[in-house]
C-alpha cells in the first residue's frame, strides 16, 4: 500500500484563477502608477488625476473579490 | 495559531516526513523543508482568502502611491505664477533664446525671439517625458534631445516624434524694455 502522503493532488479542486486576478490586478497597479508619474512629469494633472481613480477603484474591486471569496 | 491551524501544520510537517520516507523527496533536500512544510501537499492549507489579504494590501499601497502623485500633479498646476521680471528686450536678440525659470526657480522656461522680432515664452519641459528643450533658430524649431519631440517655436505645437501636447505656455508683457512674465497660461 503506498504511503499516506496527504490528499491526492488531483483531487484538489483548485483553479488557476487567483493567479491570473494576482497577475492582472498587479500589472494593472503598475500600469497605473506608470501613467499618475507620466502625469506628474508632464505637468497633465487630469491624465494623473484619471490613473488614480482607476487605481482605487481597481482596490475596491480588489476588496470586492475578497468579500465574494470564501474560503 | 488556534489549536485546529496547529493541528493542520503539524499534519503538513508529517506528510514532508513522509514523503521523505517514500523516497519521494531526493536525499540532499535540505531540512528546513521539513519545518517549512508547504509542499505540494500541503499548500492547500494556505487559504485564497488569507492570500488575497496581502494581495489587497498590495493594491491599496499603489492605490495610495498613485493618488499621491496625482495629488502632487494637481498642486504644481495649481500654481500659475506671479508677474516676474524676465529680461531686457535689447539683450535678446531676433532669432535668438533667453533661458529663465518661472513659476518657481525650479520651473525652466525658455524665452525666444523669432526671427522676425516676435516674443514667446514656454515651460522649458518636454510634454513627452519633462526632459529640457531648447531652440534651434538654425531649423526653426523647439528640440528635445531625449527622444527627438519637435515643437514649433511660434506656437509651442508638437509637430514631430513622441510629444503629443503643445509645450506650456507663459503669458508675457513687454513693459518699458522690459520683458515680463505675467503667469502660465491654463
Ligand atoms: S522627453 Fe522629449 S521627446 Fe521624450
Amino acid at each position: 500500500m503506498a504511503p499516506n502522503t496527504g490528499p491526492v493532488r488531483a483531487q484538489n479542486n483548485r483553479s488557476g484563477g487567483i493567479l491570473v486576478y494576482l497577475l492582472v490586478l498587479v500589472s494593472l497597479q503598475i500600469f497605473m502608477m506608470v501613467v499618475a508619474v507620466e502625469g506628474v512629469m508632464s505637468h497633465n494633472a487630469s491624465l494623473a488625476t484619471a490613473a488614480a481613480v482607476f487605481s482605487v477603484l481597481t482596490t475596491a474591486m480588489a476588496f470586492g473579490f475578497r468579500w465574494f471569496i470564501t474560503d | 495559531m488556534d489549536d485546529a491551524e496547529r493541528r493542520r501544520a503539524a499534519d503538513a510537517r508529517n506528510s514532508a516526513r513522509e514523503l521523505r520516507r517514500a523516497g519521494l523527496y531526493a536525499e540532499d533536500e535540505p531540512l528546513w523543508k521539513e519545518d517549512f512544510p508547504l509542499t505540494s501537499a500541503g499548500e492547500e492549507y494556505i487559504q485564497r482568502r488569507q492570500f488575497t489579504r496581502y494581495l489587497l494590501a498590495t493594491s491599496a499601497a499603489f492605490a495610495v502611491g498613485t493618488a499621491g502623485a496625482a495629488a502632487w500633479a494637481n498642486l504644481q498646476s495649481a500654481n500659475h505664477g506671479e508677474a516676474q521680471r524676465i529680461v531686457e528686450l535689447d539683450k535678446v536678440a531676433n532669432g535668438s533664446e533667453y533661458l529663465f525659470s518661472y513659476p518657481t526657480d525650479k520651473d525652466p522656461a525658455l524665452l525666444i525671439r523669432l526671427p522676425d522680432g516676435e516674443l514667446r515664452a514656454f515651460s522649458q519641459k518636454c510634454t513627452h517625458l519633462g526632459c529640457v528643450v531648447y531652440y534651434q533658430p538654425e531649423n526653426e524649431r523647439i528640440f528635445c534631445p531625449c527622444h527627438h519631440g519637435v515643437f514649433e517655436p511660434s506656437t509651442g505645437d508638437a509637430t514631430a516624434g513622441p510629444p503629443e501636447r503643445p509645450l506650456q505656455k507663459i503669458d508675457i508683457e513687454v513693459r518699458n524694455g522690459v520683458v515680463w512674465a505675467k503667469g502660465m497660461e491654463v
